[in-house]
This record gives structure tokens, C-alpha cells and sequence, in this order.
């Protein structure tokens, strides 16, 4: 046996297991030598005879995956379109929640504008190469363990309804999700007296007045995370339902009915940055800024609830 | 509208390949009611017109024993130690089976190529 079959061999049997190698590799070897054998019997000089025989064995690996039974890919067919829909969800769900918690938590014990939205994209990045990678590893473990997970059968009944007014759709979820993220992120930045681009000696002056912090604030934050899992929850059921349009009007009503209120009673921005901006009345109780901010709120509210209703009473 | 995609030649190799995917297994199958070889088999298959690369071969040989489809012994006798492969009842069952069903799809085949179907 020359040296180059030496190693064609024990590169096949490396990744084989023990119980099976000596067999595989007596029959391995006797295959090669015939097939030199054959080669040079009609003529061909040893070394390129040898060289011929494993070429056509070709790569060792795919040799010892084909001996071993092993699939050639990660995830195969019939788990492939599972692991995409398991990813989209959790990347969707949990990125966008986590990245607006940490950047919530941060701002909360104070940290500066650059930290929190560092720690927030970071966070975000981490966690999504996480959700990819232990994912991507069940399922390739799934794949090679030989068992399939008791999917249940598909059926023509778990198509999903035709796209009519009422199917919710992914980009306005992703969209929407997006847009509760940032109102919470904002709603804690313009808090803040730190990311104030207003100061004074030094001290900056915060947009929404920071004495909300002790409760108004975190009201608000907390009715935006649940509208962010509303919007999921809704996506999961495809379409508008009158449950769901109930859920929509009692969340809107959580936001908006506090919201005017602060809003006509001046309480919700900071009257001092209005002041230092030079318009000390914009911040008002009764202020026409107010007021206009106020019926925005209420229109814009009112829209989305009988919105929810027009889109379940169509579907 | 009809296509004006240059004609290049068709490649006609790996449609080949799908087609003669499923025939080698029975090949196997059948051409081992005589004991064989993995070499040796290669061979006579090759002979006998059956294209087969080695390295799906031989693999397939031991997947078809653990199956039960095949039998083996070691001949330690000649002048290097060989398993020798031999079609087993349940193999030669399944031979018949599939060779029915490929029968079948050559009966249809022939009559679509024909016309009258």
C-alpha cells in the first residue's frame, strides 16, 4: 500500500464510527488494491493507476458521510420551511422587545444617549446571532438524529385566508413594531434631562416633563410594550377579529385618554424648555400647541379603533 | 411568443444521473443472486452497461446489508480478504416488486413515446 492510499483511507475513516471502522476499512482497502490491480493489468504505470482509483473514489469526506449515513446538509427539506418560520418569529418578536427593554432599563438608571442606544443595538445584534445559532443547531441536530418532531399533518384547512381589507400583513406588523420600539425609546430619551440638545449652565432640559418619571412615564412604556405584542399576537392570527378590535380600542384608550389629558392640562412637556426655547406659552395648560397635540392624539387614536373594527367586520 | 433562447446542446448528464438513480439499487439486487465483490461488482455492472460510480457503490452495498436485503461473508481464501455480497430472500422480494413496478413504468412510457396513449 502506498502512502497516498494510506491516507485516502484513514481520511474516510476518521469521521467514521469505531464499531463499524475495521470493517469498512478492510473492504475499503481491498476495493482500492483491485482497482489498482485492474488498472495496471491494462497497462497503466502503479502511481497513476493508484492515483485514478482514488480520484474516482473522490472526496474522502462525502465517501464517510455516504458510509455513515450522515446528510450532506444542516437542515434538509422537511425541516427547512419550520426552522425559517421559527426564525422569523423569534426575530421578530424577541430583537425589536429585548432592544427597546434594555434601552427602557438604561435609560431608566440613567445612562448617557450614547450608551443606551450602544447597549440597545448591541444587545440586539448579540441576541439575534444567538437565536440564529442555537436554532440553526437544534434543527441540525433534529436532522441527524434520525426523528422527525410530530408535525402535524398539513391539510388544505390550514391555508392561510385570502388577502382581503382585514389579513394583517407582515410589513405592517414589522412596521408597526418598529414604530412602537422608537415611540418607547423616545419617550425615554425626551425624558431625560441628559439628551436634551436644550441646557442651561450645563444642565440640560428635557422635551416631556421628567416629573412623569414617577408615574406617567412608565404608563405609557408599559401600554406601548403591550401594543407591541398585540401587533404580534394579531400577525399570529392573521386577521382582524372583533376580540382583537376590542383589545385595539381598550389598548388606544389606555394611551390616548391619559395622553390628551397631560396634554390640555400642560402637564406632559416640560414648560422650561418651551421657555428656553423662547415660546413660554406652547407649553401651557390650554395652549393651542396643546390643544392641536391633544386632537392629533385623539384623531389619530380614533381612526386606528374604528380602523380595527371596519378591517374584523370585513373579514 | 416562441423562445429565442440561443439552442445550445442540452446537457444531457444530469438528467441521466436522475434517471438512473433509482435503477441501480435494483441493480444490485438482482445482479447479486450471484454473490459478488464491491470491485468485482462495480465491473460486472459496468459490463453490463449499469453506471454506477464507486463511491456510491460501495456505500449502498452496506446500507442494503443493514437493511436485511443483502448478505455478506468474508473470503479470507484469495489473495486479499473481500466481502462478498449475496441477494437475500427479503432482497430478492424486492427485486421482484420493483422489477413489476419498472415493468409498469416501461409499458407507459413506451405507449406515451408512441402516441397512443
Amino acid at each position: 500500500m502506498s502512502e497516498l492510499t494510506e491516507r485516502y483511507v484513514g481520511a474516510t475513516l476518521r469521521s467514521l464510527p469505531d464499531t463499524r471502522r475495521a470493517d469498512i476499512e478492510a473492504e475499503l482497502r481491498a476495493s482500492i488494491a483491485d482497482a489498482i490491480e485492474a488498472r495496471v493489468a491494462g497497462g497503466a504505470p502503479v502511481d497513476d493507476a493508484e492515483t485514478e482509483a482514488l480520484t474516482e473514489l473522490g472526496d474522502p469526506d462525502r465517501l464517510a458521510a455516504s458510509y455513515a449515513g450522515r446528510p450532506g446538509y444542516l437542515i434538509g427539506p422537511e425541516l427547512f420551511y419550520a426552522w425559517r418560520r421559527l426564525l422569523a418569529v423569534l426575530l421578530l418578536s424577541a430583537v425589536p422587545v429585548t432592544m427597546a427593554v434594555v434601552a427602557v432599563a438604561q435609560a431608566i438608571s440613567g445612562d448617557t444617549v450614547a450608551s443606551i442606544v450602544g447597549s440597545s443595538v448591541s444587545t440586539g445584534i448579540t441576541l439575534s446571532v444567538h437565536l440564529v445559532f442555537w436554532t440553526t443547531l437544534v434543527f441540525a441536530l433534529i436532522e441527524r438524529s434520525g426523528r422527525r418532531p410530530a408535525t402535524p399533518e398539513w391539510s388544505p384547512s390550514d391555508l392561510p385566508p385570502l388577502p382581503s381589507k382585514g389579513t394583517v400583513k407582515l410589513w405592517e406588523t414589522i412596521t408597526t413594531i418598529g414604530f412602537l420600539a422608537a415611540a418607547i425609546v423616545g419617550l425615554s430619551l425626551f425624558a431625560r434631562t441628559d439628551f436634551s440638545p436644550v441646557t442651561v449652565d450645563g444642565v440640560g432640559i428635557a422635551l416631556i416633563d421628567p416629573s412623569l418619571w414617577s408615574l406617567w412615564v412608565p404608563f405609557f412604556i408599559v401600554v406601548l410594550a403591550a401594543e407591541i405584542v398585540f401587533e404580534w399576537v394579531k400577525y399570529r392570527v392573521g386577521v382582524w377579529t372583533w376580540a382583537l378590535a376590542s383589545v385595539n380600542l381598550a389598548l388606544n384608550a389606555l394611551f390616548a385618554v391619559p395622553a390628551i389629558y397631560l396634554l390640555v392640562s400642560g402637564r406632559f412637556l416640560n414648560p422650561e424648555f418651551f421657555a428656553e426655547l423662547g415660546f413660554p406659552e406652547a407649553a401651557r395648560a390650554g395652549s393651542a400647541t396643546m390643544i392641536v397635540s391633544a386632537i392629533v392624539v385623539a384623531l389619530v387614536s380614533l381612526y386606528d379603533v374604528i380602523d380595527g373594527f371596519r378591517k374584523a367586520r370585513m373579514s | 411568443m416562441v423562445s429565442t433562447m440561443p439552442s445550445e446542446p442540452i446537457e444531457l448528464e444530469p438528467y441521466l444521473r436522475e434517471l438512473r438513480r433509482g435503477s441501480v439499487l435494483l441493480a444490485c439486487l438482482l445482479v447479486l443472486e450471484d454473490p459478488g465483490y464491491g470491485y468485482g461488482l462495480l465491473e460486472r455492472l459496468e459490463g453490463m452497461g449499469v453506471e454506477v460510480d464507486a463511491n456510491t457503490l460501495y456505500p449502498m452495498l452496506r446500507r442494503l446489508e443493514e437493511q436485511g436485503l443483502l448478505t455478506s461473508v468474508w473470503d479470507t481464501e484469495g489473495a486479499r480478504p473481500r466481502k462478498y455480497y449475496a441477494t437475500s430472500a427479503a432482497g430478492s422480494d424486492l427485486a421482484a416488486a420493483l422489477m413489476s413496478a419498472w415493468r409498469d413504468m416501461n409499458r407507459a412510457l413506451e405507449e406515451l413515446d408512441r402516441g397512443d396513449s
